[in-house]
């Protein structure tokens, strides 16, 4: 399992299973949906996934890499992950 | 179409006399940018006159009593357009926050006796939930939309108004008869009963608030406003009528974008930046804060919970060409009624508290200090804090006894020919730093700036879970004590952790709902034989939170 495939597992499963059960299919998420628009997700969330990823993945967020006018996507929060120290 | 031009009245008496200034003013340049998208002060007039006259083309009943307009909207144009359209149409409005649960939307309909509803393009499904099962007739205008909906069959008894419609419509003219002491918003917060209360602002108060920061801060047409408040919060007015009474362009931060609030600052250049603490604890979490991030800002403004210390001097060093100013006050004193000016350099005394002083009154408003029977209490012991003038609240709506107990003027002569809000905030007035914030006397406490009556989560709970023993705690907790989620606590019940969640959530807005649910086989209680929470937090402490 390469980085990006990890960091894209430690999210799915740390995803809240109730309100936004019905959008993952099979384990999965459309990339494109917008996590904090549908309420898949919140704030306080968002932040303890952001955490958990990087200590278990051994990578730094960089919050500079995410498009405000997109909104919040599974895709751009993955992409959004840098190797610690890079 | 052809626009009847509105007059520019000498002394603005509403809240939209202010947009009208700026608009015969600057009425080319941008009012607004929302979606990527600017809008000049001329078309927003035009779209919002536009509205105005159909809904009163429709409106029947007497134009001289007062009356409400619902917003079930979400930050698009249409709803800055709305705020203006109920204004020129003499109507209060109502903030209908489509997140929240369609019985709390119920409620408010009902209690503030809306006649006209407006809705935008996201707020679609929550507007059919909510009109199928409200039996009383409404006008429903939805200009995002070119055809009737499907659901408008199984709500026939509302009248609907599509954007076709609305184009069709004559643009209205501000309407005459609105005094300053008519009402210009009507904002419902958390109530202990379960019930949510109504607080009326009049132009009066509004118009006190923007003169009075308008003078502090002294904006202008080439300023930048923040908008990242939902209209359901009254700092969303801070926002619109600061900015627009300048002339200046609000900014509004796109619906998710948290994480890029960042990168909004600075490719919007905004110069305003106001939002409440807990964006600026999230935004220095995800190292959002580094020295230097934010350099057009000019003013940086927080309010809506305690401003933890070193919050306020990492952002400080984050937006370093800006003032930053704590603001404080409750939604019945209007939007805010005290503000404490963080100074640069760093100061023995200050530094050490734990939050920023909330300071002193703004211009022509009083606060007062007082023991437990209303008695002013000397500076330096802390007490509750009441707050005096021409901002405050008449009172809540409708209820003349949560008014009576509430709206108390303090035990001396000082305090005669005012009207005084009672906030049960705790505070002490200091020589070195005005007013400063102690906690709260009863159980009430701030989830990201909201509001919320701890009562009113567990009587939710106590419905959920079928139950009498449960407990609602503020949890998590930052490092400057910032709440940013709700625990609940239960015991004696077989239903299920996520059935009471789910309970919850069709009865509390989002940020009300608890995010876990301990169950108790002993219930914690103090000597008197009461729920002792105390317990529950060293809990909460130990397991960080977790199972």
């Amino acid at each position: 399992m390469n980085n990006t495939d990890s960091i894209r597992s430690t999210i799915l499963e740390l995803l809240p299973q109730g309100r936004g059960h019905s959008l993952l299919r099979n384990g999965s998420l459309d990339p494109s949906i917008k996590l904090l628009e549908v309420g898949l997700i919140d704030s306080t969330r968002l932040l303890d996934i952001i955490l958990e990823v990087e200590t278990r993945c051994g990578v730094e967020f960089n919050p500079s890499s995410i498009d405000f006018e997109t909104g919040l996507t599974l895709g751009g929060l993955i992409g959004a992950f840098n190797p610690a120290g890079a | 179409m052809l626009h009847a031009s509105a007059t520019v009245p000498a002394v603005p008496t509403s809240l939209f006399d202010l947009f009208l200034a700026s608009r015969a003013a600057h009425g080319n340049r941008a009012a607004i940018w929302v979606e990527g998208r600017s809008t000049t002060y001329d078309k927003l007039y035009q779209t919002a006159a536009q509205l105005a006259g159909a809904m009163q083309a429709v409106r029947s009943g007497n134009r001289d009593s007062q009356s409400q307009c619902g917003l079930l909207v979400n930050r698009t144009p249409t709803a800055y357009c709305g705020v203006l359209a109920s204004l020129i149409a003499g109507s209060v409005y109502v903030p209908l926050n489509p997140a929240f649960p369609v019985d709390r939307l119920k409620g408010i309909l009902s209690a503030s006796d809306i006649d006209a509803i407006i809705v935008d393009r996201r707020s679609m499904t929550a507007a059919a939930a909510l009109l199928e099962g409200f039996p009383r007739a409404l006008t429903v205008l939805m200009p995002d939309i070119a055809e009737p909906q499907e659901w408008f069959a199984r709500a026939p008894q509302h009248r609907y108004l599509t954007g076709a419609d609305i184009e069709r419509a004559a643009p209205a003219l501000p309407a005459p008869e609105t005094t300053a002491d008519a009402g210009a918003y009507l904002l419902f917060t958390s109530g202990s009963t379960g019930t949510p209360k109504g607080v009326l602002i009049t132009h009066d108060n509004a118009l006190t608030y923007v003169r009075n920061v308008t003078a502090r801060y002294r904006p202008g047409p080439d300023d930048r406003f923040s908008q990242v408040f939902d209209f359901s919060f009254d700092l969303s007015v801070h926002d619109m009528f600061v900015a627009w009474g300048a002339g200046a362009c609000l900014y509004c931060a796109p619906e998710g974008s948290l994480l890029g609030t960042g990168e909004f600052i600075r490719r919007c250049e905004l110069t305003f930046w106001f939002s409440v603490p807990a964006t600026a604890a999230f935004m220095r979490q995800v190292r959002m804060l580094k020295p230097g991030s934010y350099p057009s800002l000019r003013w940086s403004l927080f309010c809506g919970e305690a401003l933890p210390m070193a919050l306020a001097r990492t952002w400080q060093e984050a937006a370093p060409n800006s003032v930053v100013e704590n603001l404080y006050g409750p939604t019945e004193a209007t939007i805010a009624f005290t503000s404490y000016r963080l100074p640069r350099e760093r100061i023995a005394g200050l530094d050490e508290l734990q939050t920023v002083p909330i300071g002193t009154p703004l211009q022509d408003q009083k606060t007062m200090v007082v023991d437990e029977n209303g008695k002013p209490l000397p500076d330096g012991e802390a007490g509750e804090l009441c707050l005096g003038g021409s901002q405050v609240a008449a009172g809540y709506w409708r209820a003349p006894d949560k008014t009576a107990e509430r709206f108390r003027t303090p035990l001396c002569a000082e305090a005669a020919d005012l009207r005084w809000y009672r906030t049960g905030d705790l505070a002490a007035m200091t020589k070195e730093h005005g007013l400063v914030f102690r906690g709260r006397i009863d159980r009430q406490t701030k989830i990201r700036g909201y509001r919320v009556e701890l009562m009113e989560v567990e009587n939710a709970m106590r419905a959920a879970a079928g139950t009498d023993t449960v407990g609602a705690v503020p949890w998590p907790l930052d490092d400057g004590g910032l709440a940013s989620g709700i625990v609940g606590f239960v015991s004696g019940t077989q239903t299920s952790a996520d059935d009471i969640i789910e309970g919850c959530r069709g009865a509390l807005p989002p940020y009300m709902v608890p995010t876990r649910i301990y169950q108790l086989d002993k219930w914690p209680l103090n000597p008197n034989g009461k729920t002792d929470y105390k317990p529950m937090n060293e809990f909460l402490k130990q397991a960080g939170g977790k199972p």
